[in-house]
């Protein structure tokens, strides 16, 4: 079996039971992106709604499992596989979007009073700049070395490598083939940075508290999950590019310790990242019948429940309404652009590499 | 926040759209507040620094501004009265931000 159909069935897998266990996760007075009180969630129409979203998810996940197995068995190449996460993602969509229709005539209006600390912030990013400028070094030092060592490349370099860390696709060596992968692993840390630096000086929802002291500690670690991805990025571009030049064998057991060390560090951030919930707001006591706070956004501007747009709303960055983590303000240009770029770079190189 | 003595001389405030953004409002917004406090000597503005807190003397009082206040409290306390506010609440009440002004007094 192709190890593509291997990498995309864990991908299913786990996507599949993060989509399960997504409603849990957000914060308490926003659920399937509506404002409602806290105590909605646990009554009888609450449950129903969890309980078909799961299912139609659940659905989802098992027609892309079907959709994998057709197109491992048929001729079709391994980029081919990858259309299995679509019934996936769109299904899911689909059961979230339906299911949400039954909860926004439960929405409650949410608290209209507004806290913010009146004081300069000084937040600090993690490890400092010293640290984050690690992945730039990494992939500095090895564009140094390629362009030191040019003559002797040879005229066949490896642009894709299997699970058991051997090359299986190459491509002719030219100057795009060997430095674009590294420009586009700079751009996007460089992105992935900005997101980083944008958090740090973005919204606090909450103002004062130990709900405030969770939310810093909430982005806080999704700083650093940030980092570790720029790192993960940094690390394999340095050592894809690197493979022509250093001892295969080496880079073997080198490609092997940066898998095992990626995905720890990953896993023990994400389960960290879960255990807080969205915003930090997991376990937070009940505002005793306060209105509901939410996320400091109206539920009129999430399109769908899954795309916020505000051009009245400075934040570019605001948590997300569905699942853990921040999502842009596309009510601003700039999104926009962010976006482009965060999709565009990958997109480019994968058509510049075939 | 000012008068309460909050902040001191040399504070700084948040920049105008770091609080616009944790606020959820127009930055001009906030940076017309900003430029109210500057006008009444709280804050100095200047660019790329923020809002720097002042060192601001207070005004020698207007005879007639404490008559004013004692007026405007008295018809305060009347309209609160009427509206079926208890006596006692609004003493304790009134209590607690006479203590507040003149902590030393004896009330």
């Amino acid at each position: 079996m192709d190890p593509t159909f291997w990498e995309l069935l864990v991908v299913l897998v786990l996507t599949g039971a993060l989509f399960v266990v997504m409603p849990r996760l957000t914060r308490p007075d926003v659920f399937f992106a509506v404002t409602v009180a806290p105590a909605f969630r646990l009554t009888s129409e609450g449950r129903r709604v969890v309980t078909n979203y799961r299912l139609g998810s659940l659905a989802s996940s098992l027609l892309a499992l079907a959709v994998l197995g057709l197109t491992a068995r048929s001729e079709l190449s391994a980029p081919w596989m990858a259309l299995a996460l679509l019934p996936q993602v769109l299904g899911t969509t689909v059961a979230f979007v339906a299911v949400r229709r039954h909860v926004l005539p439960h929405a409650v209006q949410p608290a209209t009073t507004r806290e913010a600390v009146v004081a300069r912030r000084r937040g600090t990013i993690p490890g400092g700049w010293a640290l984050q400028v690690l992945p730039f070094i990494l992939l500095t030092a090895a564009a140094v070395v390629l362009a030191t060592g040019w003559p002797d490349l040879p005229a066949r370099i490896p642009v894709h490598w299997g699970l058991d860390a051997q090359a299986d696709r190459w491509t002719e060596r030219t100057l795009v083939s060997v430095f674009a992968p590294m420009a586009a692993a700079g751009l996007m840390c460089g992105l992935m940075l900005a997101v980083s630096v944008g958090l740090l000086r973005g919204r606090r929802v909450q103002a004062t508290g130990s709900a405030a002291l969770r939310e810093a500690r909430f982005r806080h670690l999704t700083m650093l999950v940030l980092f570790a991805a720029e790192m993960m990025i940094a690390l394999g571009a340095s050592q894809a590019a690197l493979v022509v030049v250093v001892q295969p064998a080496l880079l073997t057991r080198g490609f092997t310790l940066l898998v095992v060390a990626g995905l720890a560090t990953t896993i023990v951030l994400v389960v960290l990242l879960f255990r807080l919930g969205q915003g930090g707001a997991s376990g937070q006591p009940d505002s005793e019948g306060a209105a509901p706070a939410g996320d400091r956004t109206p539920d009129s501007a999430w399109k769908w429940g899954l795309f916020y747009v505000n051009a009245q709303d400075p934040a570019l960055l605001v948590e997300k309404r569905f699942g853990v983590g921040y999502t842009f303000n596309f009510g601003h240009p700039i999104a926009w652009l962010l976006l482009a770029l965060l999709v565009g770079i990958p997109l480019t190189l994968a058509l510049l590499m075939v | 926040m000012f008068v309460a003595g909050d902040f001191g001389p040399g504070d700084q405030l948040p920049t105008i759209r770091q609080l616009a953004t944790d606020l959820g409002i127009h930055p001009n917004t906030v940076a017309e507040a900003y430029r109210l406090l500057a006008d009444e000597g709280w804050v100095d503005l200047r660019r790329r620094r923020g809002a720097t807190v002042l060192e601001r003397p207070m005004p020698e009082p207007a005879p007639e501004a404490t008559t004013a206040f004692v007026q405007r409290i008295e018809e305060l306390v009347a309209e609160a009265v009427a509206a079926g506010v208890a006596g006692g609440a609004l003493a304790s009440r009134l209590r607690k931000i006479a203590r507040r002004l003149d902590p030393g007094e004896q009330i």
